[in-house]
């Protein structure tokens, strides 16, 4: 039984990447357009991790994973966000909301599998 | 990156540029709208983002210019103006153009990127205008490995906070992840969880103390706990560093690891040394430290010893010293088994019993295998005697104003190390046999065409249980008239024998001989080649001859390979066993009344068509009994002759410990020493070189 | 996914045992839930038999909880034995934790702990 990761990211090219990246190393995967797309989907359905963007319209990273952790099947889930280099700030911010850890863009399938990894064990 | 995601990214990318054409354009009506401003922001952050993943760096590091200033329009610090607008679009148009150059479409215009860019920072407050330079310095959460390549163990205490679960961490996963560095120990510590009516069932109570043996650095440990290194209590230190300091030899004393780690004070551990216990019992059972962490300590102790042993046995690899008395006490305790072993085969073969038979077999081959490489241990590259030569014809040619070049091969062929030592006199001789009276003056060759210099060739080889040493000049060669006059004048021969040319040669062995025109003090005043002959027979070896006017002369010695165990023949004369070594051994003929007879009483055997002299040893050894009808010659090959030695049976080959005779028998001649066969009796080792010698003498002298 | 359930029974002809079968996830999703029901059975047996056979997975919630239990069995001197970690499962969670061990800790005087030995 595969296990369920989300990737939530307003950009598709990035959720492309990631999804693609994580279904050929055997994870199943949702994808959400926002922090609300992703809340919404979250509720109705377990997952067995988080990858946010922090950036996104409606309900950006933040919100998205102060209220995932509001949510029982997500309380203790890893959820890791992406950042770019210039929001250090927001690697703080992140982790005080919740967030298990972080990838900083741009990265490689490598990497994120690395992360997804030490996460999920 | 695979096209298919740059595809995907370059459709969005014009999609956000469409959109943030708009906005601009929607900002302009209204410049106080943050929601526009966010979404002005966004798209260039997502642009140069994925820009930045997709390969398209140029795009990623425009826009990052772009994205800094909205950043600061966004956090309120600059107000959106009609030239912001102007700017903004221009860079949209210059991003949508580098989108479209990707495609071969489209120009790169730098000159005007760079004016745009200009025009965006004059806008920054002063403080910031610097910052903004390139866009990715990834900082990479992967392990980075170091550039040490020892192994070094650590010692991490891993402390997590207790509400490490609440983000989402999964501390085993970390721990699973150590495990992937290297040899790795881990110990949880749960004296911390309380009963379960205080537990807060989602709080973390464990602490972990992690033995790690790895090549990747403590940057790769630290890179592991990267997420968590606020929430956690992280220590790591080295208590191994891969050999490069451990001078102790001894591991820590549980008591020391327990006060290092902070466990347990040091007067307590006195208290506890006190006490004639072991040192873990005590410990608990008088509650000064938990049981935990006497665990986590041990576990510790267990770990390093490990290491340091694994450490020990690579190490062992390359050498290992020994005092030589060891290597000689086990040589003679697999003598000794050598020889119980013979009883053994010889007792089960008389018993008829196949269990016992198997089993001697068994025995036997064990045996075998134990000797052999009991007596590898002592084998040596005869190497270092050969660097030792060089030194030595260097001295020489410089001393005797010739031009000499030694060269050697085989240096890594391995002889026993007592050999070896015992070699070094009698070559010294033959080389500098070779330098004194073998190789030219450099006038005189180069008058004969040869070249000034001339080669002493040192070469070793094995050769079945021997070796073979040849010392190869390209010199005058030996000078037959000139031994045989010599030899004539010193009363060897008379003027008239009819000599071989193998004969001549072997003259220059007898004692008091030599043909050096002049006394040198290099070859001395001719005691070299005698003394050469008895060292190398000593040691059981022998002496070879080949030589060619003006060409140069090669003497081969050849030495069995030890001292201590041989493969031999066994014989019988009347109820006596003798040893003759195989090596010497060419093959075995039948002797019958009828040949003694044809030979009209002299001792020589006909053997396809060969003349072989032989020793009758009954004779010799004046064993009473009468001879059998049927004798056997076993013909040896010694300093280049074929002889016989007549005897009454040939039993077989024999491996034979070789035992001195002591001193009673020590000048004893004709007799190498004995060995005690199967059955409990004694053989004695004929010493064929030897006895061939006297019986010469004898001759000579009759 | 395996539905996660906690079921109390009564063994016949043993009314001071309680048997508490868990099945599922023992992890921190469900921490809490187990924390209760192992305190309630505690409250009515003398015996309390934890049967982890039809567990499909364990975390260090799930571990910390046997060892609290366990703790406080021998505070309250009743009795605690724990059924079914026999196995890969629990095998494998234990040994990824670094739970195995020689030694219990201070309070195991009974000797009763579940990580020394056989897990390995």
């Amino acid at each position: 039984m595969g296990k369920v990761i989300m990737t939530a990211d307003d950009s598709a090219s990035v959720r492309q990447m990631v999804s693609f990246t994580l279904k050929q190393s055997g994870y199943e995967v949702v994808e959400a357009v926002d922090g609300k797309d992703a809340l919404q989907k979250l509720s109705g359905q377990k997952v067995d991790m988080l990858i946010t963007d922090l950036n996104m319209p409606n309900l950006d990273g933040i919100g998205l994973i102060k209220g995932a952790r509001a949510i029982p099947t997500c309380k203790f889930i890893p959820i890791v966000m992406l950042t770019t280099e210039s929001q250090d700030g927001k690697k703080q911010e992140g982790k005080a909301a919740g967030a298990t850890g972080w990838i900083v863009k741009p990265f490689k399938p490598d990497q994120l599998l690395a992360v997804v990894k030490k996460v999920l064990g | 990156m695979s096209d298919q995601h740059r595809q995907a990214f370059k459709e969005e990318a014009y999609e956000l540029l469409a959109e943030l054409e708009t906005s601009l354009l929607e900002l302009e009506e209204a410049p106080d709208d943050m929601e526009v401003i966010g979404r002005v922001f966004r798209a260039m952050h997502t642009i140069k983002g994925s820009g930045a993943m997709f390969g398209f760096d140029d795009i990623a590091a425009f826009t990052h210019e772009v994205e800094t200033v909205f950043d600061q329009v966004r956090n309120g610090k600059i107000a959106v103006t009609k030239n912001l607008i102007n700017l903004t679009l221009a860079a949209r148009d210059r991003i949508k153009a580098m989108l479209d150059a990707s495609d071969g479409g489209g120009v790169a215009d730098e000159a005007y990127d760079a004016e745009i860019i200009a025009g965006l920072k004059k806008l920054l407050p002063e403080t910031d205008g610097g910052k903004s330079g390139t866009a990715s310095v990834p900082e990479s959460p992967l392990p980075a490995t170091d550039l040490s390549q020892d192994d070094v163990t650590y010692r991490i205490r891993f402390t997590p906070v207790s509400d490490i679960f609440l983000n989402g961490t999964n501390p085993v996963s970390l721990l699973n992840e150590l495990r992937q560095l290297g040899n790795c120990r881990i110990v949880a510590q749960t004296c911390a969880i309380p009963k379960l009516a205080d537990l807060e069932p989602e709080s973390c109570y464990v602490y972990w103390d992690i033995i790690l043996t790895t090549s990747v650095g403590k940057n790769a440990i630290m890179d592991v706990f990267i997420f968590v290194e606020d929430d956690c209590d992280l220590k790591i230190d080295v208590i191994d560093d891969g050999g490069r300091l451990d001078t102790e030899a001894n591991y820590k004393k549980l008591g020391e690891i327990l006060v290092e780690r902070g466990d347990l004070t040091s007067s307590s551990m006195g208290a506890i040394l006190s006490q004639q216990k072991r040192f873990g019992e005590i410990a608990i059972e008088s509650g000064l430290v938990e049981p935990d962490k006497v665990q986590s300590a041990l576990v510790e102790q267990q770990h390093v010893k490990e290491i340091r042993q694994e450490r020990q046995t690579q190490d062992s690899v390359s050498s290992i010293r020994v005092p030589s008395d060891k290597l000689d006490i086990l040589v003679n305790l697999v003598g000794e088994l050598v020889t119980v072993q013979a009883r053994l085969s010889e007792t089960s073969a008389g018993r008829k019993d196949p269990e016992l038979l198997s089993i001697a077999e068994e025995v036997e081959r064990l045996t075998t295998e134990l000797r052999d490489n009991a007596l590898n241990i002592r084998m040596l590259p005869i190497g270092t005697t050969f660097s030792k030569f060089k030194r030595l014809v260097r001295d020489l040619s410089l001393e005797l104003g010739k031009e000499i070049e030694m060269t050697t091969d085989g240096a890594e062929t391995e002889l026993d190390k007592t050999v070896i030592e015992r070699l070094n006199d009698p070559l010294v001789h033959l080389i500098r046999n070779s330098i004194d009276h073998g190789i030219e003056s450099p006038d005189v060759r180069e008058s004969t065409g040869k070249p000034r210099q001339g080669t002493v060739h040192l070469s070793a080889v094995h050769s079945g249980d021997s070796v073979l040493i040849t010392i190869n000049d390209d010199g005058a060669g030996l000078n037959k008239e000139a031994i045989r006059a010599k030899a004539v004048e010193k009363g060897l021969v008379t003027a008239t024998a009819e000599l071989s040319e193998k004969e001549i040669f072997s003259l220059i062995f007898a004692p008091g001989f030599s043909t050096a025109q002049k006394v040198t003090s290099v070859s001395g005043r001719g005691v070299g080649m005698d003394v050469v002959k008895q060292a190398i027979e000593l040691l059981r070896g022998s002496i070879n001859i080949n030589s060619q006017p003006g060409v140069g002369t090669t003497i081969t010695v050849r030495i069995p390979l030890t001292l201590a165990i041989i493969e031999s023949l066994l014989v019988k004369i009347g109820s006596d066993c003798f040893v003759m070594p195989l090596s010497l051994v060419e093959e075995c003929v039948e002797l019958t009344n009828a040949d003694v007879q044809k030979a009209h009483g002299r001792h020589i055997a006909n053997v396809r068509g060969q003349i072989v002299p032989y020793i009758p040893l009954r004779e010799r050894f004046r064993i009473k009994e009468n001879a059998p009808s049927i004798e056997q010659i076993v013909i040896t090959q010694v300093n280049n002759q074929r002889v016989g030695f007549v005897v009454d049976h040939v039993i077989g080959e024999h491996q034979t410990v070789i035992k001195s005779l002591g001193r009673a028998y020590r000048d004893v001649k004709g007799l190498s020493g004995a060995t005690i066969l199967g059955d409990g009796s004694v053989a004695l080792i004929l010493d064929i070189p030897q006895l061939l010698h006297s019986v010469e003498m004898e001759e000579r002298a009759a | 996914m395996a539905d996660f359930t906690i079921k109390r029974s009564k063994p016949k002809g043993a009314s001071k045992t309680r048997v508490l079968s868990v099945s599922g996830e023992m992890t921190i999703q469900h921490a809490n839930e187990i924390k209760s029901a192992l305190l309630a059975a505690f409250a009515e047996a003398e015996h309390l038999s934890l049967d982890l056979g039809k567990v499909t997975e364990f975390d260090l919630a799930g571990m910390q909880l046997i060892c609290s239990a366990h703790r406080a069995a021998y505070t309250t001197k009743k009795e605690f034995t724990v059924t079914g970690t026999g196995s890969e499962v629990f095998k494998a969670a234990a040994l990824a934790a670094g739970l195995p061990r020689h030694i219990g800790c201070a309070e195991d005087v009974n000797k009763t702990c579940i990580w020394v030995g056989g897990v390995e």
